[in-house]
């Protein structure tokens, strides 16, 4: 039931992001949804199942888009996986935590992507990367955040009711 | 889940572990067609295909009700430039020939004569900011190769980069990665037009290494180069906007692409591989 339906948010999230997403970039830059959607989940549920939803997008992306598979997966499972770790006890209907997580991850994992994929290649203008993409995208991300985590947050606590529901038959 | 948060840590090394490995078989060279990149991409395609339809079935209605008022004057407007164009054809044409005549007389070769071309749909794109290339519907299945050159409406767009059996991945010019060799229409002074980050925001490319004795002025066409090994040479790429002074000593201009990117929704690639034609002339 659970693998079935995280199955379909990544893959409906990884139709959607290459090819709606385009027509919502605000001056050029369009969102992480992968980041958000597994961060969100992360902090729901536990650090093991960010990792998971983490690598099953990033091999996605890698095996469509990618030049290497495996450098997206590994990069997005680290970040599901710690993701999960701080905030352990928090009010779930809060909205504080996963506004600072999503932050806070997406400055980390587009900061090992430019380092991944640009430092490495030579392009040293760091802060020219990180005024053009990184900070933009952080705070489009944010925004989001709030809706998208509103919307698994309550797709999870149905999911859990259901779950619980059959567990007690049962007994 | 418990067996797994039980043993995280091992889980997560795996995991860690799997991906160096799959990155150590794909990394060597660029973009690998295994087994694994066939067969899912051949099944997401699809997927995109579906999506990208919707998605563009919603865009064209919007654009309809939009724009609907300037119609009737773009209209006019094109037919005029359809009949301006038409004279100029005719004046093309007929240098053309000429020129194919005096060819004929130097017994010289005219290999990019005519190109063969085939429409393809853009149906998806990178999803990340990093990256701006997008997938089209055709590939290896409609006989499209690595390096063939992606034309849109106005000019040159780009290139494949790679290829799948029903879809290929094309780098547009302004893409970082992307090196095309260019030349002013009016002084032939060469020039590597390239993708450039804090430009393309502003849909902007560069042309890097202008000689010291380069005649280029603000406002002069930039088309492909006879030096380019992939491109056809005297396509359109885009016109000069701004000349200034970089490092090194070179100068470096500013391009206004011919095409405009915001709005592509199809392409043209043209089928006939340069990249072969000129190995194949060389020996």
């Amino acid at each position: 039931m659970r693998i079935a339906i995280y199955s379909a948010i990544i893959l409906f999230n990884f139709f959607i992001s290459s090819t709606w997403m385009q027509h919502w970039a605000i001056g050029g830059i369009v969102p992480n949804t992968t980041l958000i959607i597994l961060v969100c989940y992360a902090l729901l549920r536990d650090d093991v199942e960010g990792a998971i939803m983490g690598f099953a997008a990033g091999l996605l992306y890698d095996i469509f888009f990618g030049r290497i598979i495996g450098v997206s997966a590994l990069l997005l499972m680290l970040t599901g996986f710690f993701a999960g770790k701080p905030f352990r006890d928090f009010f779930k209907d809060n909205y504080i935590a996963p506004i600072i997580m999503v932050a806070v991850a997406s400055l980390t994992y587009e900061f090992a992507f430019y380092i991944l994929n640009f430092l490495l290649l030579g392009r040293t203008n760091f802060i020219r990367y990180l005024g053009m993409v990184i900070l933009p995208s952080t705070a489009y991300n944010l925004v989001l955040a709030i809706f998208i985590y509103r919307a698994i947050y309550l797709l999870d606590g149905a999911i859990s009711k259901r779950e619980e529901r059959k567990r007690g038959f049962m007994k | 889940m418990d067996f797994l948060q039980k043993h995280k840590k091992f889980f997560i090394i795996g995991l860690a572990g799997l991906s160096f490995i799959m990155m150590a078989f794909t990394g060597r060279g660029g973009y690998q067609q295994g087994a694994m990149r066939s067969s899912v991409g051949f099944v997401l395609s699809h997927g995109q295909a579906f999506f990208a339809g919707i998605g563009n079935w919603f865009a064209d209605r919007w654009d309809f009700l939009t724009t609907m008022n300037d119609l009737h004057a773009e209209n006019t407007r094109l037919q005029d430039e359809n009949n301006q164009m038409q004279m100029e054809l005719d004046r093309m044409l007929h240098l053309a020939n000429e020129n194919r005549m005096l060819a004929e007389m130097l017994d010289l070769h005219l290999h990019y004569d005519n190109y063969t071309t085939m429409g393809a749909n853009i149906i998806a794109h990178d999803t990340t900011n990093w990256y701006n290339n997008f997938t089209i519907d055709r590939g290896r299945n409609d006989g499209i190769t690595v390096n063939m050159a992606v034309l849109a409406p106005g000019g040159l767009a780009g290139r494949i980069s790679a290829v799948g059996f029903n879809y290929a991945v094309v780098t547009p010019l302004f893409e970082h990665t992307s090196f095309v060799a260019g030349q002013g229409l009016r002084t032939g002074d060469w020039g590597m037009v390239q993708g450039d980050i804090n430009l393309s925001s502003q849909g902007l490319l560069r042309m890097n290494y202008l000689g010291a004795d380069a005649d280029l002025i603000v406002g002069d066409y930039i088309i492909t180069s006879s030096v380019s090994s992939i491109f056809p040479p005297g396509i359109r790429i885009g016109q000069i906007t701004d000349i200034r002074q970089g490092s090194g000593g070179w100068r470096y201009a500013t391009i206004q692409p011919a095409v405009d990117f915001g709005n592509l929704s199809a392409v043209l690639i043209i089928t006939d591989n340069f990249e072969f034609i000129f190995e194949s002339e060389n020996d």
